[in-house]
């Protein structure tokens, strides 16, 4: 008797890659949101809080989609997966001066 | 301009980019699953190459900003974006085994989602270097000195080059050879645009830009050659 092989994995579904974008563009917000409360809830300017929370915020949406999108297409939901890499890469390029803008909002109004 | 709107173009620029993209793919009946794989390959090849290509800007490497600098406040760079974006393709397609070429799928989407995101830097950044012509354009920090609207020759050739792609996809077969043709195509126009762009002359009087388009024309030599050794393909089926 022959042992059955690993089964196939599940086909890539567009509604899935597209909910992994919106995973991952929300992450970029939430970083940027956090951020700001911080810098308003401190009344610190632009100096070495922004500069190091900004870092470790992106460093930490990058560590999570990066270990989530790793695990998902290995094992998982390939186009959740895929869809969380696309829409952090995304983020990345059209978001930080919105998020920018949001900190800067937020010191003015603290 | 609020600083938004540079954001807002580029977002614009990347949903036009992914529906010609789309559109291509149809066009050509080139339906891949992993083609989801190359579209991720794009992006994170490119934001990581845009946004850390502009670090290693002096050959003195203490002149140059830390890694986290750069990240939070360093320039981004289209050039070293599309590099980054032609790598992260490269290895995407190593990961899936997605043998097939790609690059005549990603060119009128590359070419459009540029003309697009371009609008965001000619409303936002310092356009070029003092003009004498009567297109000069005038903005708040250089009062009264038309300077040349360099991204807006830009858009121009990301245009024509979009309606070059378009008129000639089904008349030139050779997998590939859109793409290759419209990179070297940006490359050139690219280093002429860059004496009027107005970026800091580093060195022999050529700018950054200028002096990593040199660095890859060799690369860019190559696939031409690599190209022209290759067979072209039978004419792309089109569905009525």
């Amino acid at each position: 008797m022959i042992p059955a092989g690993p089964p196939p994995p599940r086909p890539i579904r567009a509604r899935a890659v597209w909910s992994g974008v919106g995973l991952a563009v929300l992450g970029h917000l939430l970083v940027a949101g956090l951020l700001a409360v911080v810098l308003w809830a401190t009344g610190d300017g632009l100096g070495q809080l922004f500069i190091g929370g900004s870092l470790l915020g992106q460093l930490v949406l990058f560590a999570t989609v990066t270990t989530a999108g790793t695990v998902l297409i290995v094992k998982g939901d390939r186009g959740l997966g895929l869809g969380l890499f696309i829409g952090w890469a995304a983020g990345l390029i059209v978001l930080p001066v919105v998020g920018f803008g949001i900190c800067v909002a937020a010191i003015s109004a603290s | 301009m609020p600083a938004g709107t540079h954001d807002a173009f580029v977002a614009l620029g990347l949903a036009v980019g992914g529906l010609v993209f789309a559109a291509e793919v149809r066009r050509r009946d080139r339906r891949d699953e992993r083609l989801w794989y190359l579209v991720a390959g794009v992006l994170v090849g490119g934001a990581l190459g845009g946004r850390l290509g502009a670090w290693l800007q002096h050959l003195d490497l203490r002149q140059n900003a830390t890694l986290a600098e750069q990240w939070a406040y360093g320039n981004r760079s289209i050039l070293s974006g599309l590099a980054g974006a032609y790598v992260g393709v490269l290895v995407a397609k190593r990961l899936c085994g997605y043998t097939a070429p790609s690059g005549d799928l990603f060119a009128p989407a590359v070419a459009a989602g540029m003309a697009v995101g371009r609008i965001g830097c000619l409303l936002t950044e310092l356009p070029g270097t003092p003009t004498g012509g009567d297109w000069g354009v005038t903005v708040d920090a250089v009062p009264g000195v038309p300077l040349h609207p360099s991204f807006a020759y830009e858009i121009a050739f990301h245009l024509l080059a979009l309606a070059a792609l378009v008129l000639a996809r089904d008349r030139i077969t050779r997998p590939d050879a859109l793409f290759t043709a419209y990179l070297a195509g940006y490359a050139g126009f690219r280093f002429a645009v860059e004496f009027v762009r107005g970026n800091e002359v580093v060195a022999a009087g050529l700018t950054r830009p200028q002096w990593f388009l040199l660095a890859c024309a060799p690369l860019l030599a190559g696939r031409v050659a690599a190209l022209r050794r290759r067979p072209a393909a039978g004419r792309p089926q089109v569905p009525a």
